[in-house]
């Protein structure tokens, strides 16, 4: 039996990604194996969900995309985070841990004070 | 943001290409990463690849889900159009309907639209247009005949002068000539005052414009030509400045050629009053040489407003030295300016015409989208189990909406590319043989933004006509809908009285375009019908004009006199005669006149104001040339050639002189009529409008103004076939050096004053005929539908003993509720506006009870046969008399059920299999 996928949220790829590309530019490849590395191969993106989302970010302007020669010498597109998809990272990762400390309150409810 | 790289992504396909090219080489360079990594971790190449493969998934798939980001919700959309393409496919026949009445109505819609855009609404092709102004004059003495008239030119330079209101003002008037330089041609002309192209902001495209200084006599002779003229006669010579130009014998001198682009106005563009060419070539300064500052109120005069300026504060201005004006010049009455747009002045005579013809065709627009939602209301039912079935299988209703207006979206648009079309084809045909005089004509085509108006209308008419099946279709029950197993039974009376309303609808729609056409075609008739006052048969009008070298009014009467010689001896030929300006082509030599004995001018006898008539010349024969019947006295005859005498019509010898006899009497009036003798009295003639009382006239001979233009009338025996040949060598007898002359039947006089209602009426008429079939069409549908959902009900009527009469009564009346309901409404609302086209009738007033019970009867006849159809065309089909009731009510009993056939010989067996079912 392989590992088991976690399903990703509506919207928390498109964070994951642009969260990626803070630690610098990176092609396409690149990103889905730093999501897998860093989720301790967790997340095993899949490519049918990696593009439409890179080219959905690219679309609204959060990252940008430029044919750049990579240290293997290959041509490979790479991508940016613009200032916009930096606020915008801001402002998910905010409401992402709103979202994680209220999901993980009702979880596990502290004991009562009284 | 988003939006708009989506809207580049849609609109350009190169755009969209590209971007698919980089995503395949992405996907590609990626793919070959992993590969390079599959192989580093000790793969070999051959395994390499397939697990790289495998890692990146299906790339045909990752490609289409990438793409699907661009356009959210595309493939639904696409996958809509699809269907609904497919569903319009299955019905051949209502598709073609639905098209071919969409397209009729939206390229109607645009082909008109397009005329009221480039007439009316949009600014004239000059300049900075909104600052062009139309500067007439009020004469006091004239003003209850025409409240304006055209400028003197004495007053224009006072104006030209003094005036602050306007950075530049020009005058200008009708006056044309015969080029003899090479094959001589009569070509119609302008003089203007110096300032013309810069008022209209137009820039010679060869030479320059005229300068103040060549208003003065010497300096003068130069012409400024329009580019069909350059081209004609020039063959388009780049260097046409500075040649010659013989222009009635005297040398001129071209300055320069105006673009092809540049637009003069056209005859009474201006008014009637000041009648232009219909197609003006030659442009000459106005000089002071041979009586060009006349004291006459000929002149057009235009000006532009400096910034700030109102027309008000112009006007004001004007007026002020106007007054002046009256000082120095001692007239006996002070003059006033008027000033108004020249847009509107243009316009205006037809504004109201073209926007009434505007507003029936967007009737007749609705009556189509009301008729076509009729339709797809009929065929609704029939696809009720297909909707009902689909939301049972869990189709969301909006999406089940959406489809059912994409179908109407897309065969509106289909009739709207059609009609388009259409309308382009018709806008050419109508602009390039119009027989109508309508301003600004030549410049009307189907460009960009009339396009836009009729991909907008199509995609209004297609929500119109297909909100309300959607939402029908949409708020079906599902459940009821397939239990029962008729569909009858779940759209029944609430589809069939939504029907009835849209029929209503139709019919007061289609009312009060009957009414229109009723209305316009009653005009036309009482038009024709005026007494015009001469004969329109077997009346041929020769133009002639001379050139210059006939310098002598004795050398022009005498050609004159030959010319009419030679006309009457040619075969087939009566009579011939002279005429300064024969009837129906406008007013001229519009004056005053005065009896001798009596102080002042002659005033009406009823209204004590002054009398005004037109004078015309005449040689000997002219009355009976043109049928124009001799009252009392005598005819002018050859013999008055060195006598002043002249002859009234009727209408002013009554008003001069109400219970005498005018015969011998002595009148004066300006144009070289002085205390003529009065030998004659004929009957009235229309120098005008048809529509008009005809004009008071003063008849004089024409030896005294040796006329170097005029008209000869010739009546034959019948039909001559080549008069104008004929005519042609008879003048080249005369002087070869003639140009061509132009012929025209009286008949053609008759018809051009008229043309402009023919246009209107036959519009109307083709818009109400189509409006009549279409509701024709909508009552019958509608009634065949009533009757078949009441089938059973007619059966069981009938099998308890009513006649077929009784049926046939019922059918009928419920089919006539909304046909009298709507015309009733109809004809309210065509009453409530009539007073919108007061002023295109003549003769009738807007609410004419003939033309009202006219319009009633021809619609109540349509209904009632569209009521009677149905019913009959059963008989028809299945053999069962005529409304179909009169026989066989178990049969009609049957057949609601379809394969259930009911043996009434067992009545009871019959109704429990059907109650089972």
């Amino acid at each position: 039996m392989p590992h088991d996928r976690i399903e990703f949220l509506q919207g928390t790829l498109d964070m994951l990604v642009l969260r990626t590309l803070l630690l610098g530019p990176l092609h396409g490849y690149g990103i889905a194996q730093a999501l897998r590395r860093t989720s301790e191969a967790a997340f095993q993106l899949e490519a049918g969900s990696l593009y439409p989302a890179l080219q959905r970010l690219e679309l609204k302007g959060l990252i940008s995309a430029k044919w750049e020669v990579s240290d293997r010498n290959r041509r490979q597109r790479i991508y940016r985070l613009n200032p916009a998809g930096r606020k915008r990272l801001r402002a998910e990762i905010s409401r992402w841990e709103d979202f994680v400390h209220a999901v993980t309150r009702v979880l596990h409810p502290r004991p009562s004070e009284e | 943001m988003l939006f708009f790289r989506r809207l580049l992504l849609l609109l350009s396909p190169r755009h969209r290409r590209r971007r698919d090219l980089e995503l395949d080489e992405e996907l590609r360079a990626n793919l070959a990463l992993a590969a390079d990594e599959a192989a580093e971790s000790g793969l070999t190449p051959d395994q390499a690849a397939p697990a790289a493969r495998r890692e990146i998934g299906n790339l045909t798939r990752v490609r289409e889900e990438a793409r699907a980001v661009w356009f959210p919700g595309w493939d639904d959309l696409a996958q809509d159009v699809r269907y609904a393409a497919r569903s319009l496919r299955r019905a051949p026949v209502f598709t073609l309907v639905a098209i071919l009445s969409l397209a009729l109505g939206i390229g109607s819609a645009t082909a008109l639209f397009s005329l009221v855009d480039w007439v009316v609404l949009r600014p004239l092709s000059y300049r900075d247009p909104g600052r062009l102004v139309y500067v007439r004059e009020i004469v006091p003495p004239l003003a209850h005949l025409y409240p304006t008239i055209p400028v003197n030119i004495r007053h224009f330079l006072f104006w030209r002068d003094d005036a602050r209101s306007f950075s530049s003002i020009v005058a200008m008037v009708s006056s044309g000539g015969t080029i003899t330089t090479g094959e001589p041609e009569t070509i119609e002309g302008a003089a203007v005052t110096a300032g013309f192209c810069e008022i209209l902001g137009v820039e010679p495209q060869l030479g320059r414009c005229f300068s103040r200084d060549e208003e003065q006599r010497g300096r003068s002779k130069v012409a400024l030509i329009a580019d069909s003229l350059w081209r004609r006669r020039f063959g388009a010579a780049p260097d046409v400045a500075g040649r010659p130009l013989v222009v009635d014998g005297v040398p001129h001198t071209v300055i320069g050629v105006l673009p092809a682009s540049f637009r003069f106005p056209k005859r009474d563009d201006l008014g009637s009053l000041s009648r232009l060419g219909a197609r003006t070539e030659i442009f000459r300064p106005i000089d002071d040489a041979g009586g060009g500052w006349g004291g006459d109120y000929d002149y057009i005069v235009l000006g532009r407003l400096r910034s700030g300026v109102s027309r008000e504060k112009a006007a004001a201005e004007l007026n002020v030295l106007e007054r002046r004006i009256m000082a120095d010049q001692h007239l006996g009455y002070t003059p006033g300016a008027q000033v108004d747009m020249l847009q509107d002045v243009v316009v205006s005579p037809v504004r109201t015409a073209l926007g009434v013809l505007l507003a029936a065709v967007m009737l007749l627009l609705l009556i189509v989208c009301v008729n076509l939602a009729n339709l797809l209301l009929a065929r609704g039912s029939a696809r009720a189990r297909e909707f009902a079935l689909r939301v049972a299988l869990g189709a969301r209703r909006g999406r089940l909406m959406v489809h059912a207006l994409m179908e109407t979206l897309l065969l509106a648009l289909a009739g709207g590319a059609l009609g388009a079309f259409g309308a382009r084809a018709a806008v050419r045909l109508f602009t390039s043989s119009a027989r109508v005089n309508l301003p600004r004509l030549d410049e009307v085509q189907v460009d960009g933004r009339v396009w836009l108006f009729a991909f907008g209308l199509s995609l209004a008419c297609g929500v119109l006509f297909g909100l309300l099946p959607s939402l029908r279709l949409a708020r079906l029950d599902p459940q009821q809908t397939l239990r029962s197993g008729s569909y009858t039974q779940t759209v029944t009376r609430g589809g069939l009285r939504v029907r009835e309303w849209l029929v209503g609808g139709e019919v007061a729609l289609s009312a009060m375009l009957l009414v229109l056409a009723g209305l316009l075609i009653n005009s036309l008739a009482h038009v024709l019908r005026v007494d015009k006052g001469f004969h329109e048969e077997q009346t041929v009008l020769v133009h002639i004009s001379l050139p210059g070298q006939y310098r002598s009014p004795q050398q022009r009467n005498g050609f004159f006199d030959l010319a009419v010689e030679r006309f009457r001896t040619l075969p087939g030929v009566r009579s011939a005669a002279f005429i300064s300006k024969p009837p129906l082509t406008g007013e001229s030599n519009v004056n005053e006149v005065s009896v001798e004995g009596a102080a002042g001018a002659a005033l009406d006898p009823v209204t004590r104001q002054t009398l005004i008539v037109n004078v015309r010349f005449i040689g000997p024969d002219y009355f009976s040339t043109l049928g124009i019947p001799l009252l009392k006295g005598r005819a002018l005859e050859e013999a008055d050639r060195q006598r002043s005498v002249a002859v009234l019509s009727a209408r002013l010898a009554a008003k001069i002189w109400p219970n005498e006899n005018p015969l011998g009497r002595k009148i004066t009036s300006a144009s070289g009529v002085s205390g003529a003798e009065v030998v004659g009295v004929v009957g009235d003639v229309h120098s005008s409008r048809l529509e008009q009382d005809p004009t008071m006239m003063v008849y004089a001979p024409f030896w005294k103004r040796g006329f170097d233009a005029g008209y000869v009338a010739i009546r034959t025996a019948g039909g001559v076939p080549d008069l104008l040949a004929q005519v042609r060598g008879a003048l080249r007898t005369i002087d070869p050096g003639l140009s061509a002359p132009e012929l025209q039947t009286a008949g053609a006089l008759v018809t051009a004053a008229t043309a402009q209602r023919r246009f209107q009426m036959d519009v109307a008429a083709a818009f109400a005929g189509s409006a009549l079939l279409l509701a024709l069409l909508g009552i019958y549908g509608v009634v065949a539908y009533g009757v078949s959902l009441r089938r059973r009900e007619m059966g069981v009527r009938l099998a308890l003993g009513a006649g077929p009469g009784d049926v046939r009564r019922l059918v009928l009346r419920q089919g006539l509720r909304p046909v009298v309901a709507g015309l009733g409404i109809g004809l309210a609302v065509a009453l409530a506006a009539g007073r919108l086209v007061r002023t295109m009738l003549f003769g009738i007033s807007p609410a004419d009870a003939p033309t009202l019970v006219a319009v009633a009867a021809v619609l109540a006849c349509v209904g009632a046969a569209a009521c009677v159809l149905p019913a009959c065309r059963r008989r028809a089909s299945i053999r069962r008399g005529c409304c179909g009731m009169n026989r066989a009510p178990v049969t009609l009993l049957g057949e609601d059920y379809g394969t259930h056939r009911i043996h009434y010989a067992r009545p009871g067996h019959a109704r429990g299999r059907v109650s089972a079912s």
